[in-house]
């Protein structure tokens, strides 16, 4: 099983209930964000165009985080996440200089954080928090193995993309257009 | 206790939390207290470390869609809200708004004792008094009043579900002045419009048909930094699925960043661009001509009317280029009847424009077909709701708000009417004001007026959970539960399916703040008026209105919800249509305009330029906020604010303005604004400016909000009344830009 | 970045205004390392080429010297943890693809090699009879005579290690374009070699070896600068973000020091006046070497705090 996350930016609004739902989930400290908005905006008046994306980390498969760890506090979970035991984490930081997607911050009581893809919730059989408070339906998470899954339909979709392709991480969190 | 496998992550974090908080659960509660999220517990055991096992199903009230929702508790606080799964408007899902309703609940900054002020009105001093000395003093005064100027000269100004109880105290206390800002202020003009066109108003929420749609025009709505639940989500799916969506917007909002076609229109001139549509609709037969014939009357006059308002006249009146009009009208027409104007929601704009400017919308939308199609605009049903048993109230004069002959088609009590007549006491002298749940400085413009009409006053009571500006000028503060801690009576939905709703509490009142049913029935019996409340206490009023109704209390205690029966809504299911027009049928002329003086079709006026140098001044909402109400919530604090003054790329260069950059504003009266921030952006018009609306707060209570952003209201100096129903525009005004330092 | 695009995120980093990762600990412990690294390679390279005699006072005073400064640098790398108490986990595992795992076992491994190699070649003030004795001391002591040879390759190799690693901690993250260059362990090798041979200068009595490491000096500053001329044109030629973060250094907000303190005062400036001394036209100064300490330091401090100016995601 590969835990995937597919968000479809053609319905995202950009309103930021993914960001709170998580907050409130996880109990993440003020001025922190394990996921976060990205709106980018191209051209000049009149012609425009708005990328609106929620992100987080990426969870890549082949994950510099996890290289660069010397502890081995940031691991592969087996399941598509990447995950940090923070029993091993002296809070060195290599992993936020080695993420490339700027998903990683170092928690208040020392150790580094970063969104865990509600595993926790996903072990339940529930969604992730941003999946399912999403007004949108923007964020669909499930099993890149399965075919018959939301998220497989939307991977075979012509406009799938990855963030910073050129790091060459390959994540599990992708987008369609 | 490992509730789930692999997690050592997660679990030595909940061992880690135990050994370090370990020790008392006041310990524990007390230093939880100082964070504003709350997600791990040390309740080992407990499915979800957000809860202890209660998940309370209520109506959430951050803004007026009252989506069902469900709390989760633990140790007596809210740690996250989700949508209800068996609500029809939330469908499980949430905005940020309503998921940040624990920084409401949990506000530092919340009343939680009743106040009686000490120093002069305004200068924000009380001292904190026992409920009965507080509700003591309030029926005093109100006696005092009644005794001197007659029952009517209280006024009651009014927002949100739990201002019912209010309602029906003042009623029964023997006055019509009852208000809600929400009408004059906002929705007023185009629920009259509708009214006066389909003999009903578009709705609140508004029930449209927008996912079956196949082609949606935004015109005057920015849906999507407009976070209304349901709206969004259908917005969502109609363009998931390809439907054609069309956005006029001065500013490329997300939904224009959506759109097949954005029409970045000059603002003010929005009425040419709608003539010019029906023209285009009718002059080349692309209008549903069977409904019209069989449901419509005026079509004639409104032919005649709109021939000369071609694309190329509207064109240059807008700006837009004239074969995007006639395209877009076509493609309106191709789609007809599931094709829908959005009727918009706040319309109060430019005064004698904005009632005759919904008509061109309810207009299209009735040759569109779209009034009672699938993927326009459905007819909605509510439950069958039976009141609770009480005297019928007294006859009472009749409202102040308007002079005779003025605002003819307001369909409620206008607020600054009431606060004119308060200024003026004419035609009777207003001595009181009892403002529930609405910030009248920042909700009424021309901030000046109101604390004039204030400083006149013989009491000023605000009720209210946070200490929003009106609150600092009230003679007695009443502190009601915030909406996570108190019941409110039943919550009707009229949609697709009726539905009732009920508000519960999940938590129980902070400090000593009490629910407004307990307040005003308290209230209610010291007036003398308690064979008004009858019932003993919420439980009983709701059991016996549930009894009556058929409802069953506990399903509804268990679930927060009871969805009423499938039933055709559209046409496409068998529905019959009727309106309830004099006429019984759609007036695209409307007689009734006509009767009283005013253009029984829209005429469309040009609207002044911005003087040279000047910029018209545009607000709206920002969809992490709920406009001024949600401004000290901490945790919506922890989003993109949106609190920044968007200004064109090319103007800002000409100014020597970089983004983020702060700058004054002066408008055309001379008013300057506090210092703001500056986004340059390339998405909005060179002629304009646009900020959201509900910053710039000054109460000293609200610690957080204080001192953020700045308020649109004080450059709003100018006001342009809608002599049709009374709504205040106020997007008259210009501001010059001035840097800082 | 393009004009025309405007970016607005709320992401943990992008927040704090002047914020970093890593703070002023990194670039201090780099250059200590590196330091202690050159130090280590020159003291190995003069015994093992010409012998424990030829091993000046200076010198050992300079040898003396590495698990102090070594310490200190992990002192700096320790005050950077935001959760010290963990601090032993880094040593009850090796990442071998991790640079800082690879980082902390050698830290660990080269202070035996640095204290036996003192124990072998003792400064004047620390010979003594202490160092004869029967004792453990003393036992090491003869040893570690014994086995100099091995020891200085040890001593080499460690620093050596030591050296490129502080260059490859950087450049393995791959999420800083300014670090993401293969040449960035070549650039702080031969830096580290330079600035051990500029410390031993500082502290070198004897003409002779004077020369000596004038004459090295000279030589690694010109790699320094074909490494630095290396790294600088691969960044120009890799792509937009590889050119903005060159672009940092070169003329943006970074340059004065980079260019004016690193590249001329610390690199250009002494190699010349260390040529104009050896030709007899000046004096050897100890300006000099401080020159190239100096510019050690700022190296490091600007590709640290450059480095993370421009990250690869946009905002």
């Amino acid at each position: 099983m590969r835990r995937v996350m597919i968000i479809d930016e053609s319905r995202c609004v950009g309103c930021e209930a993914c960001v709170l739902a998580c907050k409130n989930e996880n109990d993440v400290p003020a001025g922190m964000y394990r996921d976060w908005v990205t709106q980018e905006a191209r051209g000049t008046f009149p012609e425009l165009s708005l990328s609106i994306r929620s992100e987080r980390c990426n969870h890549c498969q082949d994950a510099p985080c996890v290289t660069n760890c010397p502890t081995g506090a940031s691991h592969y979970r087996g399941d598509g996440t990447v995950q940090i035991n923070r029993a091993l984490c002296t809070g060195c930081r290599a992993c936020i200089a080695a993420c490339p997607y700027g998903a990683r911050f170092v928690h208040p009581d020392g150790y580094v954080d970063k969104c865990t893809l509600c595993a926790h919730r996903l072990d339940r059989g529930q969604g992730t928090a941003c999946e399912e408070v999403c007004p949108t339906q923007a964020i669909a998470v499930g099993d890149a193995d399965d075919p018959t899954s939301e998220v497989a339909r939307r991977m075979r979709r012509a406009s799938l993309y990855v963030l910073q392709p050129e790091a060459a991480t390959r994540p599990n969190v992708a987008y369609v257009r | 206790m490992q509730w789930a496998r692999g997690m050592n992550a997660l679990t030595f974090s909940r061992r880690r939390f135990l050994g370090v908080g370990a020790g008392t659960m006041a310990a524990m509660a007390a230093a939880q207290a100082d964070s504003v999220f709350r997600g791990y517990g040390a309740h080992a055991g407990v499915h979800d470390p957000c809860t202890d096992g209660r998940v309370v199903r209520t109506v959430c009230e951050l803004c007026f869609w009252k989506c069902g929702i469900q709390a989760h508790v633990l140790h007596n606080h809210v740690t996250k809200i989700q949508g209800s799964p068996l609500h029809p408007l939330s469908l499980g899902r949430l905005c940020p708004r309503g998921t940040g309703g624990g920084g409401l609940a949990h506000d530092p900054d919340r009343l939680v004792r009743p106040l009686v002020r000490v120093g002069p009105r305004g200068s924000d001093r009380f001292e904190a008094v026992s409920w009965e000395v507080a509700l003591g003093t309030i029926a005093e005064k109100l006696e005092v009043i009644r005794r001197r100027h007659g029952p009517e000269a209280v006024a009651m100004f009014n927002h949100g579900a739990g201002a019912s109880w209010f309602k029906h105290l003042f009623r029964a206390w023997g006055t019509n002045n009852i208000a809600a800002p929400s009408f004059a202020q906002c929705r007023g003009p185009r629920d009259v419009a509708f009214d006066l066109t389909f003999g009903a108003e578009p709705g609140s929420p508004e029930t449209l048909d927008i996912a079956a749609s196949d082609c949606l025009v935004l015109i005057g709505s920015h849906l999507g930094e407009n976070m209304h639940n349901t709206q969004v989500q259908e917005f969502a799916d109609f363009v998931a699925k390809g439907g054609d969506l069309i956005v006029v917007d001065p500013r490329f909002s997300v939904a224009a960043s959506k759109a097949r076609t954005w029409l970045p229109i000059r603002p003010g001139t929005d009425t040419a661009l709608l003539l010019a549509w029906i023209h285009v609709l009718i002059t080349e037969g692309r209008y549903q001509r069977e409904y019209i014939e069989r449901y419509a009357q005026g079509f004639d006059e409104l032919a005649r009317h709109v021939a000369p308002f071609t694309p190329e006249w509207a064109a240059a009146e807008t700006s837009l280029d004239p074969e995007l009009i006639r395209s877009t009208a076509r493609r309106m027409g191709a789609a007809a009847p599931a094709a829908l104007v959005h009727p918009g929601r706040h319309a109060t704009w430019y005064g004698a424009d904005d009632t005759q400017r919904s008509r061109a919308i309810a207009i299209l939308d009735a040759l569109l077909g779209a009034w009672g199609h699938r993927g326009g605009i459905f007819i909605p049903a509510g439950m069958r709701l039976a009141p609770y048993p009480t005297p019928p109230y007294p006859s009472a004069r009749p409202a102040a708000d308007r002079r005779p002959d003025e605002a003819p088609f307001a369909l409620e009590p206008i607020a600054q009417g009431l606060r004119r007549a308060t200024l003026d006491s004419d035609p009777y002298p207003v001595k009181a004001w009892f403002v529930y749940g609405t910030n009248l400085i920042q909700s009424l413009p021309q901030k000046a007026e109101t604390i004039r009409a204030i400083q006149s006053l013989d009491l000023l009571v605000a009720v209210d959970v946070i200490p929003s500006e009106i609150v600092g000028y009230a003679d007695v503060v009443l502190p009601e539960a915030s909406y996570l801690e108190r019941y409110d009576d039943l919550i009707g939905l009229s949609w697709r399916r009726g539905a009732v709703a009920l508000r519960q509490p999940a938590i129980p009142p902070l400090g000593d703040s009490k629910p407004g049913w307990w307040i005003a029935k308290k209230l209610g019996e010291r007036l003398g008026l308690g064979a008004f409340f009858p019932w003993r206490d919420i439980d009983d009023y709701l059991e016996e209105r549930c009894r009556r109704s058929n409802l069953d209390l506990a399903t509804l205690k268990r679930d927060g919800v009871i969805v009423g029966p499938e039933r055709a809504s559209t046409v496409e299911e068998g529905l019959a249509l009727s309106f309830h027009t004099p006429s019984a049928k759609i007036e695209l002329s409307s007689e009734r305009l006509r009767e009283r003086g005013f253009d029984a079709l829209p005429v469309y006026r040009r609207p002044a330029d911005p003087p040279a140098g000047f910029f018209r001044l545009l607000y709206g909402r920002a969809p992490a906020q709920t406009f001024g109400r949600t401004a000290n919530n901490r945790q919506l604090g922890e989003l993109t604010h949106g609190d920044r003054l968007w200004l064109n790329a090319s103007a800002a260069a000409r100014l020597g303005v970089r983004n983020g950059d702060r700058v004054r504003m002066v408008n055309q009266d001379g008013a300057r604004s506090e210092p703001v921030a500056v986004k340059v952006t390339e998405r909005i018009r060179a002629d304009c400016v646009f900020m959201p609306h509900g910053w710039g707060h000054t109460a000293r209570g609200l610690r957080y909000a204080r001192g953020k952003g700045v308020d649109d209201g004080d450059m709003i100096t100018r006001v342009d009344v809608d002599p049709v129903m009374g709504g205040t525009g106020m997007r008259g005004n210009f501001v010059s830009i001035e840097r800082e330092g | 970045m393009d004009p025309h695009v405007e970016i607005e995120s709320t992401r943990s980093l992008a927040g704090a205004l002047g914020a970093t990762n890593w703070g002023w600990e990194i670039p201090v412990y780099l250059f200590l390392g590196g330091l202690v690294a050159g130090l280590l390679m020159a003291v190995c390279v003069v015994a093992l080429v010409r012998g424990r005699e030829r091993v000046t006072e200076g010198m050992r005073r300079g040898l003396l010297a590495t698990p102090v400064l070594l310490s200190l640098g992990m002192g700096a790398l320790f005050v950077d943890l935001t959760y010290k108490l963990h601090v032993w986990r880094f040593y009850t595992a090796f990442k071998a693809a991790a640079p800082m795992s690879w980082g902390s076992w050698i830290l660990l491994a080269v202070y035996p090699v640095m204290v036996l190699l003192v124990l072998a070649m003792p400064p004047a003030f620390l010979m003594g009879a202490w160092r004869e004795g029967p004792g453990t001391v003393g036992r090491l002591t003869r040893w570690s005579e014994a086995h100099l040879r091995g020891l200085a390759m040890a001593g080499l190799s460690g620093g050596a290690a030591l050296g490129v690693y502080t260059g490859v901690l950087l450049s393995a993250t791959g999420a800083q374009p300014l670090w993401s260059s293969g040449a960035l362990g070549a650039l702080f090798l031969a830096s580290g070699a330079s600035a051990g041979v500029a410390a031993l200068m500082l502290v070198e009595r004897e003409h002779d070896a004077k020369e000596l490491l004038s004459r090295a000096d000279i030589g690694l500053i010109a790699a320094e600068l074909v490494v630095v001329g290396l790294w600088l044109a691969a960044l120009l030629t890799q792509g937009p973000a590889f050119r903005a973060a060159a672009g940092l250094v070169l003329w943006g907000e970074y340059a004065p020091v980079f260019v004016g303190f690193v590249l001329f005062g610390g690199l250009l400036l002494p190699a010349a006046l260390e040529a104009l001394a050896l030709k007899g036209r000046a004096a050897h100064s100890r300006a000099v070497p401080a020159l190239v300490l100096l510019g050690g330091m700022l190296l490091r401090v600007v590709i640290v705090y450059a480095g993370q100016a421009v990250p690869l995601f946009p905002a």
